[in-house]
């Protein structure tokens, strides 16, 4: 059976197949090693970019831990400026379907940083807004974690573009239907889910924490079930599109996230360990879906009950 | 797997517009040749890798799968101590799971690498080139050494390890190898540092200018780095820093650099570089 894997977010974005790359793990999209066919993705989803170039945190901001990363990178970028003089021109040309991450440390931040973007009228797919940085005008409280600042952050972007405009949940939250819903009153075209997990590992020889930060952020193949269950809860508690990721490595993993109710998921971690794997596994669930006899992955059942 | 090095083959060769600006490397089902004890704690792998060892340069790495499934995650980053025709060697110390699993491979095995990685040596035109490896950081200098002696410039090689067991050459100082040992059971009793200090002394007595090129641990790098700050000689270090990916998506390996004397109120990658994109070899004047 001939299998499509097109899918549409919603109206204003069509994808090649439901599978991007995921912020901060695929570079800015004109970076990819020259081996990666990018045309067959369904997105790249750049690093997030703040409004100055970004140095990161001191050494060391990574480490492993069992199926799993920690990272506290501190949003090491650089900066919507260069983005847009430097790698803004090359994207409309890479054969993939871009969406800019966006991350600020303040509502202006996050505001002037769109629309220095938009002011190029880019030929990009979109946005994703990283709602898991901390408001400094807030005492450093995550945007991400409270209902209200999600809800405000969203519609003072959406005022300020048409393009499809996704909101990336964290899971460190209370209740994560909540913050969807108000991610979809503030005017979201879709959602994604989830961002990394709060984590820490200590050397039980010197007493130290593995990262510079002590606290850091979680992913790879760990926190799937947690990224599995977040998915299903904002899939039913909103009308729009969700987009899953957390721990996903091959089409399996793809197509649980699909039952679980998402329309599209992104691979993260998994890109570090060969950065085709996406593509490869886009053929995968090709083959897997013509094995099951459907013709699109929309045609997946639902989760059993 | 051997799908994915297929697809990334096809694609590099049709994309050259693009694969121009972005970068080249492969992965690469690589054959193991031999996996033998080469001294103690020091393994060399051999591994027939086309493609790779016909692309890598002196002071690159590749990075290793250790495992098939999801744990361990990451790739485990491995100079290239050498290569040969389609083949590349690799010298590892067995320090934890990954390094394990590797003791475990077989001739006619297959190990998954990607590479060439990173940022190797660069050879400067003047000085002569003092070589320095302590430990398994004999590695990237002994693949440099192979393109000198290819070069036919001549340099010398100056090895550390704790005690004559962990050395797999002689000490023959005039024949350009000079061993060190913590212990004195072989060559110099004493560091890395002392066996350079001894060249310097009864080797290059004229005080000719040197070119140094060192790999170790933490604590030799960092004797090499004030030396090199003291007296002003040039010189390159290769780091050892823990990375996940290796070709600069995960912004994890970072490195601290020396400050500006003006640092400009917001950068990237001038305080802090990368050790797999803008190293793994650093010039010892620009690090902290
Ligand atoms: C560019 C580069 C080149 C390298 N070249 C070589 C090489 O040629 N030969 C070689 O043997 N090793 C080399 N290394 C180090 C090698 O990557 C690590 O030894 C390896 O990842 C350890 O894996 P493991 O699973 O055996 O140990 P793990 O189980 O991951 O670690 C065991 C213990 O060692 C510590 N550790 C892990 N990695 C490092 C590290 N890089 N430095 C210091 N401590 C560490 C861990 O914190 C832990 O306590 C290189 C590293 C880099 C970044
Ligand atoms: C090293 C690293 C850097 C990341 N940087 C970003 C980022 O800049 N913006 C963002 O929204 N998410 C970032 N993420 C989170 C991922 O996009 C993803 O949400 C998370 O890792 C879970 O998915 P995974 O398990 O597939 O990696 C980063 C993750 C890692 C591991």
């Amino acid at each position: 059976m001939d299998v499509s894997l097109r899918t549409s977010l919603g109206s204003k974005l069509v994808l090649a197949a439901p599978v991007m790359t995921a912020s901060g793990t695929f570079g800015y999209g004109d970076d990819a090693p020259a081996a990666v066919d990018l045309g067959a993705l369904g997105a790249v989803v750049t690093k997030s970019i703040t409004r100055h170039p970004r140095e990161g945190h001191p050494p060391p901001r990574i480490s492993e831990t069992p199926s799993g990363l920690l990272n506290a990178i501190g949003l090491a970028n650089i900066g919507v400026d260069e983005f847009c003089r430097e790698r803004l021109p090359a994207l409309a040309h890479i054969g993939s379907v871009v969406i800019v991450s966006i991350a600020g440390s303040s509502m202006d931040e996050y505001a002037e940083v769109l629309s220095i973007i938009e002011a190029h009228d880019p030929d990009i797919g979109g946005y994703e807004i990283n709602v898991s940085c901390p408001n400094v005008a807030e005492g450093g409280m995550e945007f991400g974690v409270d209902c209200a600042m999600t809800e405000s952050l969203t519609r003072r972007l959406r005022d300020l573009t048409g393009r499809f405009l996704m909101v990336k949940l964290s899971p460190n939250v209370t209740d994560i239907g909540d913050i969807a819903r108000s991610a979809e009153g503030g005017g979201a075209d879709a959602l994604s889910a989830i961002n990394t997990v709060v984590g820490m590992d200590i050397d039980p020889a010197s007493g130290r924490p593995s990262l510079h930060t002590v606290l850091g952020g979680l992913s790879g193949p760990a926190i799937r079930p947690i990224a599995l269950a977040c998915v299903y809860k904002v899939a039913r508690a909103v009308q729009i599109p969700v987009v899953g990721l957390g721990g996903i490595s091959d089409a399996d993993d793809v197509i649980r996230f699909l039952q679980a109710g998402a329309a599209a998921v992104q691979i993260g971690t998994a890109n570090y360990r060969d950065p085709a794997i996406a593509v490869q596994i886009i053929a995968a669930l090709r083959e897997r879906l013509a094995g099951m006899g459907l013709a699109a992955p929309s045609d997946l059942p639902g989760v059993a009950a | 797997m051997t799908a994915g090095s297929a697809s990334m083959a096809a694609v590099a060769g049709n994309r050259a517009d693009l694969s121009a600006a972005r970068p080249l490397f492969f992965r690469e089902q690589a054959q193991v040749l031999s996996n033998a004890t080469l001294a103690a704690g020091l393994h060399e792998l051999r591994l027939e890798s086309p493609r790779i060892a016909s692309a890598a340069a002196p002071g690159q790495f590749v990075n290793v799968l250790v495992a098939e499934g999801w744990d361990p995650l990451l790739r485990r980053p491995m100079s290239i101590a050498g290569t040969g025709p389609g083949v590349i060697t690799l010298i590892y110390k067995i320090i934890g799971r990954g390094t394990a699993a590797m003791s475990t491979w077989q001739p006619g095995d297959r190990a998954d690498l990607l590479g060439p990685l990173g940022r190797g040596w660069e050879v400067p035109a003047d000085g002569f080139p003092v070589l320095l490896g302590g430990g398994v950081g004999i590695a990237p200098i002994l693949y440099l050494r192979q393109h000198l002696a290819a070069a036919g410039r001549t340099h010398h090689l100056i090895m550390g390890a704790r005690t004559i067991g962990e050395h797999f050459l002689g000490h023959e100082p005039e024949a350009g190898i000079t061993l060190t040992s913590d212990d004195g059971s072989v060559g110099i009793g004493g560091t890395i540092l002392d066996g350079l200090a001894h060249f310097r002394e009864s080797l290059n007595p004229s005080g000719g200018p040197l070119s140094l090129f060192g790999c170790g641990p933490p604590a030799m790098l960092a004797g090499l780095q004030r030396l090199a700050t003291r007296e002003d000689v040039p010189c390159q270090l290769a780091l050892e820093q823990t990375m996940a990916c290796g070709f600069g998506f995960c912004q994890g390996c970072s490195v601290a650099m020396r400050p500006r004397p003006e640092p400009a109120a917001h950068s990237y990658r001038s305080r802090y570089k990368l050790a797999c994109i803008d190293g793994p070899v650093f010039r010892a004047g620009e690090l902290l």
